[in-house]
């Protein structure tokens, strides 16, 4: 029984992070220009921890949709990057995530009253 | 000690512990089996190669050049494995297939070490044609007793069948679609598999020991043999390629000269004057029979010298669409080639028998009351022969005989070649030698001018010898140009000449 309760607390866990990872990249992009690696030690930072190849999957489907784009520049360490920046859509994307989000952390503090 | 493995990742170049590298490849082709197929897909992979290639680089120091297993683990703990994206994410294209590890595709045909006895044939066999192993081992059996044929075959396949190594490899074995459950099945599987040839042998019962013995014996005789002809093979193919590359860029020069040759000088009669160029041009499709031709010798030269460099290399240069490409080529033109040449086969015969150019003759020379002979031109030889009755002769082609005049200018005769071809400048005019033959019954004073030469039967040996020496260099330099020195005016009397004769 405890087993099963943590596995589906983990699960639920899991799912709030799946909701708002999208929404936490583009945060973290909207800032800088800024490549993979950044991406993660930032995201560690503010202890929203991923494994760094969930990121790749997620920048690409991103690119695709248009909400990102990138150019690659050289680097001392190694080959090249990718480097990401917003494009205008994916600003305006971004402003319609932090309204949900808003919203959505109001309506849970109301909820929580 | 642990055995190394070069490896490129997002064109970096690694060196890799073995182990290290399995659980790499495996990582990799999990990884790629999540993320399905299609362009979306590549990119992703390019991107997390990409990454895992610049973390791999900042684990190396000048003094740790070599990929150990636990960087790889690290790298896996950090990129995280498929299940880790599914979790986070949610696959959002593999998740459709990867449930069930029963998608079937074609199977294909390896070497199944896992479950080997010998070299993993018959066990290999056995996925290909999804039956018990057990039975094409019986059946190996059964041929050796039925004549020995089991051997070469079965060292033929060895040879023929590649070793399944990696995961993908054996799924495909298996005719096993490459998904993520199919790779968890696989390594789950692989575990208990793990433990090698040695402990499996120890594992067996008495009766399985002695039952088993001499296909180990045999194992372990082709194991040895295996391992000199690797170090051996690499030798014979490095030494067989660098032969047929020097072979074929001779080949395809000689081949390309030639057809240039007969392509650009096709008009003019005095060019490689042995074929009736100017007649077969008239005649046939020349240009296309040339280039035709061309074509059905050189691809296969050139394919030649693609083997050669591959050997050498040791890189496969060519891909199928290419080699379809050259085939294809290379059956069309030969095809061609040959139907127009035996089209025309009979025309071409005919132009060579009857071409004047050819054509030799011998003409009677008549020396009555002559005392003297003076001979003025390169292509005159004179032959003095032993004989004492043979009648005077000039013999050669009829078209240099033509060019030869005969005068008597008292008990003087005098022959000359007549240049009609002064003016025309040529490269390879060839004129062939005229030989005035006499016989030694007749006492002649000989002159000769011009570079022409006397061969003298009766003379003493080691004077003939020197003598010819002479010649020979005195024929080459006249051949070269031959009409520029004709048409020169200061010419030289060369006078290995008087050659007086009883």
């Amino acid at each position: 029984m405890e087993e099963e309760f943590k596995k589906s607390l983990e699960n639920a866990a899991a799912q709030m992070r799946k909701g708002v990872l999208e929404f936490a990249i583009l945060l973290v992009i909207a800032k800088r220009k800024i490549y993979a690696n950044e991406i993660i030690s930032v995201m560690k930072e503010a202890k929203l921890t991923v494994v760094e190849g969930t990121i790749y999957p997620l920048l690409s489907r991103l690119k695709n949709a248009g909400l990102l784009d990138y150019d690659w520049e050289e680097s001392k360490a190694g080959p090249p990057r990718k480097y990401y920046t917003l494009t205008t859509k994916g600003q305006q994307f971004l402003n319609g995530c932090e309204e949900q989000w808003s919203s959505l952390e109001k309506a849970i503090t109301n909820l929580k009253k | 000690m642990e055995k190394t493995i070069s490896i490129t990742l997002n064109n970096q170049s690694f060196v890799i512990e073995e182990d290290a590298y399995n659980k790499l490849s495996d990582y990799l082709e999990n990884i790629k089996a999540h993320c399905g197929a299609g362009a979306d897909a590549a990119e992703v992979i390019a991107d997390i190669e990409n990454s895992m290639a610049e973390k791999l680089k900042s684990n190396l120091t000048p003094y740790k050049e070599v990929i150990t297993s636990a960087n790889v683990d690290a790298l896996i703990e950090i990129m995280g494995t498929a299940e880790d994206f599914d979790r986070e994410v949610g696959g959002a294209t593999a998740d459709n297939h990867a449930e069930d590890g029963e998608d079937k595709v074609e199977r294909k045909l390896y070497r199944d070490m896992d479950n080997a006895i010998i070299g993993g044939v018959a066990a290999g066999l056995g996925n290909y044609f999804d039956i018990d192993p057990v039975l094409i081992r019986v059946i190996f059996i059964a041929l050796i007793f039925a004549g020995g044929s089991a051997f070469p075959i079965y060292i033929l396949l060895w040879i023929a069948m590649p070793e399944a190594k990696t995961a993908h490899q054996k799924l495909e074995m298996k005719g096993q679609a490459p998904t993520l459950a199919a790779f968890k099945n696989l390594s789950k599987t692989g575990k208990k598999i793990q433990d090698n040839f040695k402990s499996r042998w120890q594992k067996r019962s008495a009766l399985g020991k002695i039952l088993t013995l001499p296909a180990v014996i045999i194992r372990g005789f082709f194991m040895g043999v295996k391992k000199i002809w690797s170090k051996v093979w690499p030798i014979i193919k490095f030494l067989f390629g660098l032969g047929l590359t020097i072979f074929s860029f001779v080949g395809l020069g000689l081949i390309g000269v030639g057809s240039l040759y007969m392509l650009l000088y096709n008009n003019s009669a005095y060019q490689l004057s042995f074929i009736p160029i100017s007649e077969l041009t008239s005649l046939l499709p020349y240009t296309w029979m040339i280039i035709l031709g061309f074509l059905s010798l050189a691809i296969p030269t050139a394919l030649m010298f693609i083997c050669g460099l591959s050997l050498i290399l040791r890189k496969n240069i060519l891909n199928l669409a290419m080699a379809g490409i050259i085939l294809g080529s290379w059956l069309f033109s030969g095809i061609f080639f040959c139907a127009l040449s035996l089209r025309y086969f009979p025309e071409i015969q005919h132009k060579f028998d009857s071409y004047p150019l050819l054509i030799q003759e011998e003409k009677a020379v008549d020396l009555k009351g002559v005392k003297e002979i003076e001979t003025n031109g390169h292509i005159i030889n004179v032959l003095v022969t032993k004989s004492t009755s043979t009648p005077a002769t000039l013999s050669g082609r009829t078209v240099d005989l033509n060019n030869i005049e005969m005068n008597r200018v008292g008990d003087k005769l005098i022959l000359t070649q007549k240049d009609e071809d002064a003016n025309k400048i040529c490269l390879n005019c060839h004129l062939d030698q005229v030989e005035l033959k006499l016989a030694t019954s007749s006492t002649l004073k000989i002159t000769t001018k011009n570079g022409a030469s006397i061969y003298d039967e009766t003379a003493p040996k080691e004077e003939e010898e020197e003598m010819e020496n002479e010649d020979i260099e005195e024929i080459n330099s006249d051949e070269i140009i031959p009409v520029k020195k004709a048409t020169s005016t200061t010419v030289k009397t060369i006078k290995h000449t008087e050659a007086k004769v009883k």
